[in-house]
């Protein structure tokens, strides 16, 4: 963290005015005293984690803007950290320490000079997003392992939550979930890797619907899925795929949907044999 | 199992195909790609070994940015400093930006600093109606951004300025008596006023602006002298004046109207002739509800080619 701070990334990452809206924002309610309904917010309300967590960055820094960008990327990499390591417990990955440290360290050390990997430091860029796919993904793991209730609450509510705080989350967990909950289901015959994903995509789409309809300029972009999978989406992911850097990204989902069945399911797979 | 996950695969990039093209909205293929590289590095055994391989690794990486990347003293570059030393001199510290600089400046400096798009028009995006005041006396163009004010439209607006600034990438444009921007009242509330001086509105084809007034160019026979300036007004009644100077204090004839809907709905109307030399014509016009927040055109038309000029047009909310 020392290291990057000494000037390594362009300042620019941290003070762009999208990154700066979760500080102006809290800024001006907080020490300003402007009401909270005179901002016009932003397409995504990006509430949790990034404005909640921009929320505690901005008390612990006194509501200094240089602490607080410091303090959010530490923030943001500790619950990386934390949330990691978590996750690769529950799916009894070998080394988890080990993994996460490296993860997050790698990461850091890429910020350095790849802006997706700066956007780590930052909110309001999705990463916030992508830490709560790795907490829902914990949940869903806990819930299917003790099929505890409080745990399919819990999960209920914060997909819901996150959905409407960034749409994104739809696209990156509760749909993929769909599919990984049905691989699980023909690899272990439990319903409930299909009941799950569902309740969940269901309780995500409420979550689309609450901040399209909550927020007046949430129209001018959200993220949908191809409701034509069968036909002319099937044709674009080919096309993609083959001929643009934006499919190949895409298509490392592969590794994550190869990956995520077999420790999802290695339990039951114990308990089988 | 591999091809059913292969299947399923295709059947999520299949439903993805809709996202926008930018690399952020694929984040978790660059995150997870690092914790499912090390997990598959590290399942091989050989902890240490692997741990000490991938320090060096790292190590290498550190060693190749700190050659390699120009070091940045601070996250507030000499520019911006220069920037507020320019503001920290001024008695009034209100101003205006665009996107890209308002709100960064406006955290950096302290100071209330309005978002507006290149025309001066209030860019009321992510951001908050306590920025937008009744007085500003500067205004900040970026240089890097493409939406950065346009000079022109500045200039247009308020004439030239009575000082600049140049700070590197930053433009400080300094208005000792203020500077207007365009459509600035939200008209939210009972009471609300503005006044559009000719030069925040549009000339039409074959008129021109002069002396800070909209008046027939050489071209001009008859028909639309001005248009603009399509201010967004909310459902309610509204008292509009129009001021016009006739020159040559001989017989004319002039048209005023409100519109919306692009022209197609004409809220007021009115047509004078005379002789006066200052000619004044009052309406009152209602928004109704289906045209709430409706762009609103305030347009004039000479009826043949007199020395007439529009000076400026008055619009306040009464109900």
């Amino acid at each position: 963290m020392c290291f990057f701070f000494y000037g390594f990334i362009r300042p620019e990452i941290f003070l762009n005015s999208d990154a700066i809206y979760p500080y102006s924002i809290i800024k001006s309610v907080l020490s300003d005293g402007v009401p909270i309904l005179s901002w016009y917010p932003s397409p995504s309300p990006y509430v949790f984690p990034d404005l909640i967590g921009y929320f505690i960055t901005y008390i612990i820094a006194f509501g200094s803007l240089k602490a607080s960008v410091i303090i959010f990327a530490l923030l943001q990499h500790s619950l990386y950290f934390a949330l990691l390591n978590s996750l690769l417990k529950v799916i009894n990955v070998k080394n988890p320490v080990l993994i996460s440290s490296f993860t997050v360290l790698i990461s850091l050390v890429l910020s350095t000079n790849t802006t997706i990997y700066a956007y780590s430091l930052i909110p309001v860029f999705h990463f916030g997003s992508y830490l709560a796919s790795l907490f829902s993904l914990l949940l869903f793991k806990k819930y299917i392992e003790r099929g505890m209730r409080k745990h399919l609450l819990l999960l209920i509510i914060t997909t819901s939550f996150i959905s409407y705080s960034d749409n994104i989350f739809l696209i990156w967990f509760s749909l993929p979930l769909l599919v990984v909950g049905a691989l699980c289901y023909f690899k272990c015959k439990d319903i409930k890797y299909i009941t799950t994903p569902l309740y969940l995509f269901l309780s995500s789409v409420c979550g689309k619907l609450a901040s399209s309809y909550l927020f007046f300029n949430s129209q001018v972009y959200t993220y949908k899925p191809n409701l034509h999978m069968l036909s002319e989406g099937a044709r674009k992911a080919f096309l993609d795929i083959m001929t643009t850097r934006h499919g190949f990204y895409r298509s490392l989902l592969l590794l994550l949907v190869l990956f995520l069945p077999h420790t999802i399911t290695e339990k039951e797979k114990k308990l089988v044999g | 199992m591999t091809w059913l996950s292969f299947i399923g695969m295709f059947v999520l990039l299949s439903a993805q195909t809709e996202m926008p093209p930018g690399e952020r909205y694929h984040m978790p293929m660059f995150f997870g790609a690092i914790s499912i590289v090390l997990i598959a590095a590290f399942s091989f055994g050989h902890t240490k070994a692997m741990s000490a391989f991938i320090v060096l690794i790292t190590s290498i990486g550190v060693t190749y940015n700190i050659r390699h990347i120009d070091k940045i003293d601070g996250l507030i570059s000499p520019d911006e400093i220069c920037v507020e030393n320019s503001i920290n001199e001024l008695p009034h510290k209100s101003g205006v930006s665009s996107y890209w600089g308002a709100k960064k400046l406006s955290a950096i400096l302290g100071v209330n600093i309005a978002q507006v798009n290149q025309h001066l028009e209030p860019a009321r995006w992510i951001t908050s109606e306590k920025f937008f005041t009744n007085k500003y006396y500067f205004a900040i163009q970026k240089f890097d951004d493409p939406s950065s004010i346009n000079f022109n439209s500045m200039q247009l607006l308020n004439g030239y300025p009575d000082k600049l600034i140049n700070c590197g990438i930053y433009k400080v444009n300094i208005y000792n008596n203020g500077l207007r921007i365009n459509g600035g009242v939200s008209f939210s509330k009972v009471g609300s006023s503005e006044v559009y001086a000719a030069r925040m509105l549009a000339p039409a084809n074959h008129s021109t602006y002069q002396g800070g007034e909209i008046t027939p160019a050489s071209s001009f026979t008859s028909g639309n002298l001005s248009y603009g300036p399509y201010v967004k007004l909310p459902s309610g009644e509204y008292k509009v004046k129009y001021k016009f100077y006739n020159k040559s204090n001989s017989n004319v004839a002039v048209k005023v109207d409100s519109s919306t809907d692009a022209g197609k709905t004409i809220l007021f109307s009115s047509e004078y002739s005379g002789a006066d030399h200052v000619i004044e014509i009052t309406g009152v016009f209602n928004m109704s509800l289906s045209h709430d927040n409706s762009p609103v055109e305030l347009r004039t038309f000479l009826d043949g080619r007199f020395n007439v000029s529009l000076k400026s047009i008055e619009i306040e909310r009464i109900k």
